[in-house]
């Protein structure tokens, strides 16, 4: 009995320790990074990259765990409701931190979870089929006037990642289209347009490429600031007149309370792996740009890109959707 | 001498590197389809990252073995212990299991390994031969055929059930049950109450462990309090050449009912093997025997699963496009290699395309070998008391159900499917239509409302696209059919 309660006694001494040179020595124990999407999709792909130079810098393992369901949010609130350790950090990208959020009916806020970093970025791209009469954007307003709200547009949701900055345009050009948003995502919106069963759909350059390659599908404009190595000849929105941008963007987020000390250190390592030559060739192959903004630059960020999206949101009657 | 061409590629696969990792594949999709909750989608997702550094042929090779180990192994667990490992192998349950309770385990897993080969093998042979021509085929496929395809298949519910009232009442049920979660199309969620675990619907694969794992230990431990529990014994052998050839037709059915629903993108093995079933019992002289213990009913399923294999890679090969689940997956991997799945992948890297067409060959009859010399050392789980095995059951049912979201939720709704099934069973109800509705169910709600908007409410377009139209002439007919059957055998009793 007396030997328990030495024990007892030392835990509690060692543990208090612990806590308070927590800051200094972390990471004592491996680090879990929470991937709110299934196994084998574009986010876990991008974490299991980084994982391996991200375990050079912090000296310890990092674990990957796939929490997929509602869109990213069930992912979100596990991060959301961990403790603020440091131990316990989340991949979410901005569906999960803004259009979700706007949705309603979630178990935590965006107050719940403290801005970490913005690594990577998603540009998307306006698509047709190579045998539609629409050659570009002009093209495309015209033939949405036409069609008067009936021109069929495929998504991966209403109101998703991809849907809503185009909507931007859409907004900017005073044209309503008819979103179709499709189960299977990427490939389901590929599918019914090289089959021709929808007159366009949103996309990432990644989803495109064998299609586009092949002359299947043509491709619009992108919806990004400039244009993009893989895809120089194709002009962005603002060169065709339309000054709107949009990308769908992947951060890391800790829960909140995360000592500053802690972060600090997590977003000096993040922004040490998120330079690895291995990592950064795993990106190019999938379509996406690396970016780097840290947790003030990235919590600025996040408030204008979600007043924007915020307005449309509420002109697409999505506001609170959840809890209507 | 070097080999240059189409056969250097060829032989390029049966270097032994390449050989051994198609091997370690398949061996460990096997165990990964063996155990309930791990899916042949999973492994192949959690080992992608392992081919970051791998040569392109080698390491989508291995993919491509996990992914047809996987889909076979389901079938070990369906017919020895009624678990389906995935949902490919949920049809197999029906006769592989009764057929392990008479003692004829080995020839059930014999069965369902000799016909995942053949099935496998001829789809590649389609994949191999036909790939870009089938490919267009698949563009076919909009909205409307998508929801005929699916009435379709919901409409073997009738052919299913002994008695088809019940089948019907019980298929809308589990329709009813998918429409738990988000709404296809505006993403409003329904009937969840609040929970997050369900804002993405009934979680399909802890359902299915549920409707038929648990259940049956439920069954069986009721059987063990009422001192009625039956011993199984192992006897018998694999099937012979003749028992082989006596069911060349259902082969070649499944075979190309598999590759055929594996080339359409969005369905996937789950609903070839339903259909291949379906359509066996139908066209069987004796189609009482089918939830008994039929051979031909595992030869149905199991040639129809595998042959999904092969199907699946010619879209995703020829166009990019995923065939179903585990293909979706399969497009990270050729990524990750810096290939652009798609038509230009035959013409910039035929090396990799002729790479997979004979790997597949390669792991298939890898799969054959491993299946065959494993068929009596599987079976020997049968030997186990059966508290013990009922305990192991349980612990990797709940294993698995968790291990699919690591989400709570899925372990309650297991538990649900449990019960709820060991009253379906109870009462007669058909399980298979619980599982087929829930199967379907999405795809034919978001294909309907998909055919709805895009034509302006105008729903004539069902029967205006031949292949829709086809599609529901079908249905129409395999309503029917079990209705003029009775009439017909009921209007022959009395003579």
């Amino acid at each position: 009995m007396k030997r328990l309660a030495t024990i007892l006694a030392m835990t509690c001494v060692l543990t208090a320790g612990a806590t308070a040179s927590a800051a200094a020595d972390f990471p004592q124990r491996p680090v879990t990074i929470v991937v709110p999407w299934g196994a084998g999709g574009g986010s876990d792909i991008v974490a299991r990259a980084l994982s391996k130079p991200l375990e050079k810098e912090l000296g310890q393992p990092i674990v990957i765990v796939n929490k997929p369901g509602g869109g990213g949010t069930v992912g979100a609130s596990y991060v959301a409701h961990s403790r603020p350790d440091g131990y316990t950090i989340g991949l979410i990208n901005n569906t999960g931190l803004i259009h979700q959020i706007h949705y309603g009916g979630l178990d935590y806020t965006r107050a719940d979870l403290d801005p970490l970093a913005l690594f990577l970025r998603a540009p998307i791209f306006l698509v047709v089929n190579s045998a539609s009469p629409i050659k570009n954007l002009a093209d495309y307003v015209k033939a949405a006037r036409e069609k008067n709200g009936d021109m069929t547009l495929g998504v991966a949701a209403v109101g998703g990642g991809t849907h809503l900055p185009i909507e931007g345009f859409f907004a900017a050009a005073g044209v309503k289209t008819q979103p179709m948003p499709f189960k299977n995502g990427g490939s389901g919106v590929i599918t019914a347009l090289a089959g021709g069963h929808i007159d366009s759909g949103v996309l990432h350059p990644s989803e495109v490429y064998g299609q586009y390659k092949a002359g299947v599908l043509r491709v619009l404009g992108v919806l990004d600031t400039t244009r993009l190595e893989t895809y120089p000849e194709v002009p962005t929105f603002k060169e065709q007149g339309y000054d709107v941008t949009g990308e769908v963007w992947r951060s890391f987020v800790t829960p909140k309370g995360t000592p500053a000390e802690i972060k600090e250190i997590l977003a000096k390592a993040l922004e040490k792996a998120t330079k690895d030559p291995g990592y950064l060739e795993t990106l190019s192959k999938l379509g996406d740009l690396p970016t780097w903004k840290g947790p003030e630059e990235f919590a600025k960020y996040l408030a204008e890109d979600d007043a924007k999206l915020l307005a449309i949101i509420k002109s697409l009657d999505l506001y609170n959707k959840n809890v209507k | 001498m070097e080999l240059t061409g189409t056969f250097g590629y060829v032989f390029a696969v049966f270097r032994p590197e390449c050989l051994w990792s198609i091997f370690v594949g398949v061996f460990g999709g096997t165990l990964i389809g063996a155990l309930p909750g791990l899916t042949a989608t999973m492994g192949v997702a959690l080992l992608i990252p392992m081919t970051f550094g791998m040569d392109p042929v080698l390491g989508l090779n291995m993919l491509i073995g996990i992914y047809i180990g996987g889909i076979y192994g389901g079938c070990i667990s369906s017919i020895l212990v009624k678990t389906p490992g995935t949902p490919a192998s949920a049809a197999t349950v029906l006769d592989g299991y009764p057929l392990a309770q008479k003692g004829q385990a080995l020839k059930a897993l014999g069965m369902a390994t000799l016909a995942s080969g053949i099935g496998g093998l001829l789809s590649c042979v389609v994949l191999a031969t036909m790939a870009p021509m089938l490919a267009r085929m698949a563009l076919k496929f909009g909205p409307a055929e998508y929801f005929s395809l699916a009435a379709f298949g919901l409409a073997i519910i009738a052919s299913l059930s002994s008695d088809i009232l019940k089948g019907i009442l019980v298929g809308c049920f589990g329709m009813l049950l998918s429409t738990i979660g988000s709404d296809p199309i505006g993403g409003v969620q329904r009937f969840t109450f609040g929970m997050t675990g369900f804002s993405d619907g009934v979680a399909f694969i802890p359902a299915l462990i549920g409707l038929f794992a648990i259940s049956e230990v439920l069954v069986q431990v009721e059987r063990i309090v009422e001192k009625t529990e039956v011993t199984v014994k192992l006897s018998g052998s694999i099937p012979n050449m003749k028992e082989m050839l006596s069911c060349w037709k259902t082969l070649l059915r499944g075979s190309i009912i598999g590759t055929v629903v594996g080339i359409i993108p969005g369905t996937g093995s789950g609903t070839a093997s339903w259909i291949s079933y379906s359509e066996t019992k139908r066209n069987s002289k004796h189609p009482e025997r089918f939830g008994t213990g039929e051979l031909e009913g595992v030869a149905a399923t199991e040639t129809a699963n595998n042959a999904v294999c092969g199907g699946a890679l010619v879209p995703l090969l020829a166009l990019g496009i995923p065939g179903d689940s585990v293909t979706a997956v399969l497009v990270g991997g050729l990524m990750i290699q810096g290939l652009a799945p798609g038509p230009m992948l035959f013409v910039e890297r035929p090396d990799v395309v002729v790479g997979i067409f004979t790997g597949s060959f390669v792991a298939n009859i890898f799969m054959v070998i491993i299946g065959l010399a494993g068929v009596r050392m599987f079976a020997q789980v049968l030997k186990l008391p059966k508290i013990h095995l009922i305990t192991g059951i349980v612990m990797f049912c709940v294993l698995g159900s968790y291990a699919i979201n690591m989400n709570a939720t899925d372990l309650y709704t297991m538990l649900a499917f449990g019960i709820m099934g060991y009253f379906l069973q109870k009462y007669d109800f058909s399980l298979a239509a619980v599982c087929i509705a829930l199967i379907l169910g999405p795809l034919a709600e978001e294909n309907l409302r998909l055919a709805y908007i895009a034509n302006k409410g105008d729903l004539t377009v069902f029967l205006t696209r031949p292949i829709s139209a086809a599609f529901i002439l079908l249905t129409i007919f395999s309503l029917c059919w079990p209705v003029y059957r009775e009439w017909k055998t009921g209007r022959k009793i009395p003579q």
